[in-house]
């Protein structure tokens, strides 16, 4: 039982140096690989041991949601399901961070996105692809004026 | 015929924002901060109209998601406004120290005031008049902060475009630089005196049915001190557009949109009278 509340620590602080990076520290390809990569694999090492242990000795499953929230009653899997929440949040997050670099949106513009989807992943996810759907069209490169994505 | 088909994969491609489609949208960052903003808005907007239609809570008889989903339209609307007049600037004046100090300083107070609206919504909190505890009066009170920010971005892009604007479209010229600088003098006039407002609400006189004009929410049984604040708010919108179809139409713009100002400003201010007073716009 300890350990559960343990290892839920762990993962929520390593979940929150991604998103920390990406709404506050500056952009480089290490920084983003953390972020993108490397937590995010982390966290999947830690589903993937908690999952294969404990899926398929519940009782409950996918089928219903009375089975999910039976499959929810073991802690384990809980964590498992939280964990799974970080992961894929903060994969989304780093991928909106890189568009939204592209696209040359402000910082100060990606930041209430970005948190949106560490708080409520599909809301920030669904305004940075409505956003993108609109201003955002495929064109060559030009090489134009100053950068000042910030 | 394959280069052809295939030839843009080989080019490198990154995508654009379609500012770069629109003749009259420059591509710097001044300008894409506030298209931007206006995006974020509208896609806000279309992300809590769901919220509308789930949620069933009520405050001050208006469904909770009504205020947050007005205030991000018309925050998009002014965030456009912003971004296409801004146009009339040449890229340097647009892109220098005071115009980037006002904007930025409007897009923050735009994500604060837009963010706690919304939250305190989805709470069942009021954001405006909520003085009950010691955090939302300070809330307020920013907020209040935020709102002059907002329209003090426009009215330095009025006195911006005045003093170096391009004066090829005279209509457009003269409608903006009336609408920016009126339109932000007066709304802050009768925005402030909302605020303030002895009663703690935007309705002067004892409700007793709650009728109201569809959409907008105004009141048809008392005053509304709302009402005067749209018009002085929207100037910002009629004034250009109507100097700009002027100019398309060749007519002379100066005495047509002087007289609109005019009628804008004195419609707004006795509205504003009767607001005070407690009569509504439209009678039951």
């Amino acid at each position: 039982m300890m350990e559960v509340e343990q290892l839920f620590g762990w993962a929520g602080q390593s979940a929150l140096c991604g998103w920390l990076i990406l709404v506050l520290l500056p952009r480089n390809k290490a920084l983003i690989f953390i972020a993108q990569y490397l937590l995010p694999l982390g966290l999947s090492a830690l589903y993937s041991g908690l999952i294969l242990t404990h899926f398929f000795s519940s009782d409950g499953g996918y089928s219903s949601l009375a089975s999910v929230r039976v499959l929810f009653e073991n802690d384990a899997v809980l964590l498992a399901g939280w964990v799974h929440y970080l992961a894929f949040d903060l994969f989304v997050g780093s991928w909106i961070a890189r568009h939204a670099d592209e696209i040359r949106l402000s910082r100060l513009l990606q930041a209430p996105i970005l948190i949106a989807t560490f708080m409520f992943g599909p809301l920030g996810l669904g305004l940075f692809l409505l956003m993108r759907a609109i201003m955002t069209q495929p064109m060559p490169v030009q090489s134009e004026e100053n950068h000042h994505a910030y | 015929m394959l280069t052809k088909l295939f030839g843009n994969q080989q080019q490198h491609q990154a995508p654009v924002s379609f500012i770069r489609f629109s003749q009259r949208l420059d591509n710097d960052y001044i300008t894409r901060v506030l298209t931007m903003s206006c995006l974020f808005l509208f896609a806000l907007t279309l992300l809590m109209l769901p919220a509308y239609y789930f949620d069933a809570r009520v405050l001050n008889f208006s469904p909770i998601w009504a205020k947050p989903i007005k205030f991000s339209l018309s925050l998009g609307i002014h965030f456009l406004t912003l971004a296409l007049l801004a146009q009339q600037l040449d890229r340097q004046r647009r892109t220098g120290v005071i115009l980037m100090a006002f904007t930025y300083l409007a897009v923050a107070s735009m994500l604060f005031e837009q963010l706690y609206i919304s939250v305190q919504a989805a709470r069942g909190r009021a954001s405006h008049y909520n003085g009950s505890t010691d955090f939302e009066s300070i809330m307020y009170g920013l907020m209040g902060v935020g709102a002059v920010n907002l329209i003090l971005v426009s009215f330095v892009l009025g006195l911006l475009i005045y003093k170096y604007g391009e004066k090829t479209l005279p209509g457009l010229r003269l409608g903006s630089i009336l609408g920016l600088t009126i339109g932000s003098v007066l709304t802050l006039i009768y925005a402030m005196t909302m605020a303030r407002a002895p009663a703690h609400s935007h309705l002067v006189g004892d409700v007793i049915n709650h009728v109201k004009i569809p959409v907008v929410g105004w009141s048809r049984e008392v005053g509304d001190l709302r009402i005067p604040h749209f018009i002085a708010t929207h100037m910002m919108q009629i004034l250009p557009l109507l100097g700009l179809a002027l100019d398309k139409l060749k007519w002379s713009p100066r005495t047509i949109v002087s007289l609109v100002t005019i009628f804008l400003v004195v419609m707004s201010a006795v509205f504003f009278d009767w607001a005070l007073a407690g009569i509504p716009v439209l009678v039951v």
